[in-house]
């Protein structure tokens, strides 16, 4: 397997007195897409925006928490750099982020190619350097700089604003891209030349993707591994393949079910119950109210992430030997 | 006799940029029928028209040209107590749960209002039962846990609920459900489709549901008629198993081979086959309306509009290569 090029270790976040993610340790392996799934409220975004730094004041960082960043050969620990550090060295030149909602992400009283100059300026960039930059990415991205640079967001359509913001987010060069539900309110057609575009860009500036999605066709399509999240924990981390050809963890299975298959004409089947309430999160295993396999042991204690084979991390007790 | 007949429909949209008028047909031309406790599934992207039609359906639009029939009635030619009928009989499930609620308002005020307003119980007592029937009809259980929740209290899925509580509780004949699960999780749509589907089922009720996902649409059944819209226009019009296998017209089949699949094998097999944006309906092209992206565009696509004509008894194509 190649190098590691980022890591969290124990990466726990609280709202207040709420605890939202737990214990998250994962690695990202240089140029593979590493998908983080998960429903709504289960902790996908917090996590990546603890990556990033951006989260909101009242959040929480537990001190044991470790995000390790590999340059070269040193290893970093992001959470212990300094705010202005961060945001000189790290931030958009080596983490960027296609931000959700692709339809307001941009600013809609300034044109496109003021948004590149502000950028640009941010980062003590000329001008001419930044839009010639700026250009060459628009081309990569499909876009006719000419056309676009002077346009307004409210004159593009949706899948040209995506385009724009993933424009945004390589401007500075980053080697970790994180994308948050890059293709949700995008049309199926724009959706899938999204995706083809996110393979090209990747080959071609040798990225590293970290998906934030509750879409579970999108991981399929993107994927190289896989973590499944529910309660702000991970409860699955494997390649792709095992996560939907041998699910272990019984929420997994769940997820998948829900999704309907292509010319399957039958009932949807739902994971019973409803999304985990945090304020009143059972003692022992978080997924207990749903799990058609609750045992007496789930009730008691919380089960750890165990590789169970090779590269397959579940939460579970049902696969623990004891 | 079909419930719901819509016929030569033309909605005009007209706009100003400047000092100039434009105008284009939102929808161009398009026949529905929905028989008694049927479902027809309506699909196409963003843009195609296919709100504008439902709407019209329900006299939430007026159509520049064309007729609407209830129950072989022209809606136009209504007196009052046929219109209330009318209006009674035909509901609506909106698109985003979080915007179609009223934020200071109850959900037993939201449902009582509705009841007092058609004046349909004779007192209180008549009124409450009817309401905790809807509401554990639709999946809200028990209903006195939500009876004196505000909308902000609620999750997505149990706000698309209480929109769906408020278009049965009338017990109408026709519901038109426009894009009702776009806003939740996958693993909620399916369960959302199934409360709409058994709740219909229960009192035979004709649904219009719109949507830009063709995987939803096979809960319905492999029977379900399926109307494909493409800028203002229906290109394509058969059962929805044959859709999927057989399809025809090559929006339908750039749509079939762009759905997102939940299979890390099926990546190899995707293919784009249209590029580009819809154009703007402002600009449509002459003839086909597809004829500007469509790969197999022949000389007379550019010049003559195709028919919607059938190729089999319920097979109906607007293309002018068959």
């Amino acid at each position: 397997m190649s190098e590691v090029l980022l890591s969290t270790k124990n990466l726990s976040v609280s709202y207040y007195n709420t605890k939202v993610v737990s214990n998250a340790s994962f690695n990202i392996y240089k140029g593979e897409t590493y998908a983080l799934v998960g429903e709504s409220g289960c902790g996908k975004s917090t996590i990546a925006s603890s990556i990033m730094r951006t989260l909101p004041e009242i959040a929480h960082i537990n001190p044991d928490s470790q995000i390790v960043y590999h340059m070269g050969a040193s290893a970093i620990d992001l959470l212990k750099v300094p705010e202005n550090e961060f945001s000189r060295r790290f931030r958009w030149k080596e983490i960027a982020m296609v931000p959700q909602g692709a339809l307001n992400a941009l600013n809609p009283t300034i044109r496109i190619r003021d948004h590149f100059i502000e950028t640009a300026k941010a980062h003590d960039l000329e001008k001419e350097e930044a839009l010639e930059r700026a250009w060459k990415l628009l081309e990569a991205v499909k876009l006719d700089p000419q056309r676009v640079l002077n346009l307004y967001p409210i004159e593009m359509s949706g899948g040209m604003k995506q385009r724009v913001l993933i424009t945004m987010a390589l401007f500075l060069n980053p080697k970790l891209v994180l994308l948050d539900e890059p293709t949700t309110a995008l049309d199926v057609l724009t959706q899938r030349e999204i995706l083809i575009l996110l393979g090209e860009l990747k080959a071609k500036y040798s990225l590293t993707y970290m998906l934030i999605t509750h879409d579970i066709a999108l991981v399929a399509d993107l994927a190289d591994r896989v973590a499944v999240i529910y309660a702000g924990r991970i409860v699955e981390d494997s390649s792709v393949d095992n996560i939907f050809y041998d699910p272990k963890h019984p929420y997994t299975i769940g997820l998948l079910r829900a999704v309907p298959k292509l010319g399957e004409f039958k009932e949807p089947e739902v994971i019973p119950g409803s999304t985990p309430d945090y304020k009143r999160l059972p003692p022992g295993c978080k997924f207990i109210p749903r799990c058609p396999f609750a045992m007496d042991i789930c009730r008691k204690e919380e089960p750890p992430l165990v590789e169970i084979d090779k590269g397959h991390f579940v939460a579970c007790w049902l696969y623990m030997k004891r | 006799m079909p419930l719901i007949e819509a016929k030569d429909i033309i909605v005009r949209f007209s706009i100003r940029r400047g000092w100039r008028r434009s105008s284009f047909n939102a929808v161009d031309n398009v026949d529905l029928e929905i028989e008694q406790g049927t479902i027809v599934g309506l699909l196409g992207e963003s843009g195609s028209g296919k709100t504008t039609l439902g709407k019209v359906t329900l006299d939430l639009i007026k159509p520049t040209k064309g007729v609407v029939k209830f129950m072989g009635k022209n809606i136009m030619e209504m007196n009052k107590e046929e219109y209330m009928r009318y209006r009674i009989n035909a509901q609506y499930i909106p698109q985003d749960p979080y915007a179609s609620l009223h934020p200071f308002k109850k959900v037993r005020d939201i449902l009582q209002e509705i009841v007092k307003y058609h004046r349909l119980a004779n007192n209180d007592k008549e009124a409450l039962e009817m309401i905790l029937d809807t509401m554990s009809k639709v999946g809200l259980n028990p209903p006195e846990k939500y009876f004196d929740k505000y909308p902000f209290q609620l999750s997505g899925g149990e706000r698309q609920r209480v929109s769906i509580a408020r278009a049965l509780i009338l017990k109408p004949m026709y519901i038109v459900a426009d894009e009702p699960v776009t806003m939740l999780d996958a693993s909620l749509k399916g369960a959302i489709v199934n409360t709409i589907k058994n709740a219909i089922a229960t009192i035979g009720i004709s649904l219009l549901f719109i949507t830009h996902e063709i995987t939803l649409l096979q809960y319905f059944g492999s029977q379900t008629n399926v109307l494909v819209m493409y800028l203002g226009k229906v290109v394509e019009q058969a059962p929805l198993k044959e859709l999927l296998h057989n399809p025809l017209h090559p929006y339908t089949q750039a749509l079939a081979s762009a759905i997102p699949v939940a299979d890390p094998k099926a990546r190899t097999t995707r293919k784009l086959l249209l590029r580009g944006a819809p154009p703007s309906p402002l600009n449509k092209p002459p003839g086909c309306v597809l004829s500007d992206r469509c790969p197999f565009a022949i000389e007379k696509c550019r010049r003559e509009q195709p028919i919607l004509k059938a190729i089999s008894p319920n097979h109906l194509i607007a293309c002018h290569l068959y």
